[in-house]
């Protein structure tokens, strides 16, 4: 019997409400898969929207790494790895009625099992982005 | 819940896609490919076998209109994909290391945020900007002048068959009282749409447009600022209200329909005057402050959703229709580097 693939993200900040102009840290790794299985990592900041209208999505950071791209003295793609980036100032996180705005950190991963087809697994980590408290003047 | 793969036929009800979105990428690019396959194949035979005269010319579009067509379904097929993700990201990034403007480097400073250039172009008598109309009924009036006009012509050219008809012929068969007869609708179209369009053109004639103008720039949450209204004209005013309004602009695809919504998550009332009188001596002049509140979200725009801030005009004239106006606002998040909220965005020259 096989097992999905686990995949964990982890963020600095327990509370995962952030500033713009904060920097994220992050950490994500994978479990319950050979590392001969893993095809790809990929790595990434986003934000998309919901609600009524169609899906828009920004992707404000993005990385991807593969065994070819990885260094020959760490080719597993599984073990824990650590981005850090600068969060822009906008858009902010945003709740309405018609229209959402999140943030978050996916992690997605290719997998090829016994000669199967390519399966990609997606996991997100969502994290609020507020705006800077109000100038007294 | 599972999607079919191909669907033939049957209607789809709700759904935002009919088929798997995979499939519908795959078979765009096979479509977009073939395009471009189709274009360079028949373009170097049409380069060996080179026609002369108009057909050339013809020819020669059509293939290029097949390889730009190939080309731009191609790019935007995969950029709408999973394998688009990455190389889009490339492809923006790459964009912005080259591109210096200052509406380039506005636009990374706050990404999916309106810019304000093109809204501050024209700097006010009162205030330092003066806001541009964004609703008026512009659409309203050309198509009403396009539909007097096509139905006065198709009126006049009945009128001129029907009688040349009368004239040359006998008389029988359907000859000249079929276009009499589509004469009289025709008449009446005319007529209706003249009359709509001669009472909107007496709005827009009569009624001089509300000059709204502020005192800062993009404006921020919590900030206040001083808005001044002027109006000429000879006019007696029932009631001017102007209102701050926030609203959720979405758009999405119902079938291959794509509807729009609006929703107002803020309506507030700004400035009220009732039962006045606008004349050439006496124009209206007023200025008032507007807060936005400390809570408000920042203007936000994408391809498909937006949240948009204006104010709001609604004039009741004697003797005239109700008038509602909107006037664009932009509104910024704060951010560390953000320009001093009350000082730097006053000046109007500095686009």
């Amino acid at each position: 019997m096989q097992f999905d693939p686990l995949i964990s993200i982890r963020l600095d900040l327990a509370d995962r409400e952030y500033q713009s102009g904060d920097i994220l840290e992050c950490e994500y790794q994978i479990d319950a898969v050979e590392s001969d299985e893993m095809h790809a990592v990929e790595a990434a900041v986003l934000w998309y929207t919901s609600g009524k209208g169609d899906e828009d999505q920004g992707i404000h950071y993005y990385q991807r790494e593969t065994r070819k791209s990885r260094h020959l003295d760490q080719p597993d793609l599984r073990v824990l790895t650590h981005f850090t980036t600068t969060l822009p100032n906008s858009p902010f996180s945003y709740e309405g009625t018609n229209l959402k705005i999140q943030w978050c950190v996916r992690v997605r991963i290719l997998i090829q099992r016994d000669g199967q087809n390519l399966r990609e697994y997606i996991h997100d980590q969502g994290f609020q982005l507020h705006r800077l408290p109000l100038l007294q003047s | 819940m599972s999607r079919q793969l191909i669907r033939i036929l049957g209607k789809k009800r709700g759904s935002r896609h009919s088929v798997s979105s995979k499939f519908g990428v795959i078979g765009n690019v096979a479509f977009s490919l073939t395009l471009l396959l189709l274009g360079l194949i028949s373009g170097v035979f049409f380069l060996l076998n080179l026609p002369d005269g108009v057909a050339s010319w013809l020819l020669g579009i059509v293939i290029l209109s097949f390889i730009g067509f190939g080309i731009q379904g191609l790019v935007t097929g995969l950029l709408g994909s999973r394998v688009g993700d990455g190389l889009r990201f490339s492809l923006i990034q790459n964009a912005h290391r080259f591109d210096l403007t200052q509406k380039s480097k506005a636009a990374r400073r706050l990404p999916n945020v309106p810019t304000i250039d093109t809204l501050l172009m024209s700097p006010g008598n009162t205030q330092p900007w003066r806001l541009p109309v964004t609703t008026g009924k512009p659409i309203e009036i050309i198509s009403v002048i396009a539909f007097f006009a096509t139905w006065t012509m198709v009126s006049f050219f009945l009128v001129g068959y029907s009688i040349n008809q009368y004239r040359t012929t006998n008389h029988s068969g359907w000859s000249w009282w079929l276009p009499t007869l589509s004469l009289l609708p025709s008449i009446g179209f005319a007529g209706w749409s003249g009359r709509m369009l001669a009472r909107e053109l007496k709005n827009q004639i009569n009624i001089d447009p509300l000059k709204v103008e502020v005192s800062h720039q993009p404006l921020y949450p919590g900030q206040t600022i001083d808005v001044a209204i002027s109006q000429g004209g000879a006019l007696y005013v029932r009631s001017l209200r102007l209102f701050l309004v926030c609203e959720e602009v979405t758009s999405y695809h119902q079938g291959t329909d794509v509807r729009t919504e609006t929703l107002e998550i803020l309506r507030e009332q700004v400035f009220v005057q009732r039962r006045f009188e606008i004349t050439s001596k006496a124009p209206l002049a007023e200025t008032f402050t507007v807060t936005i509140p400390p809570d408000a979200m920042h203007s936000f725009q994408s391809n498909f959703n937006c949240l948009q801030w204006r104010i709001e005009s609604v004039g009741r004239y004697r003797d005239y229709a109700e008038i509602r106006r909107g006037f664009s606002l932009v509104v910024h998040p704060l951010f560390e580097d953000a320009d001093d909220v009350n000082n730097s965005s006053g000046d109007a020259h500095a686009v």
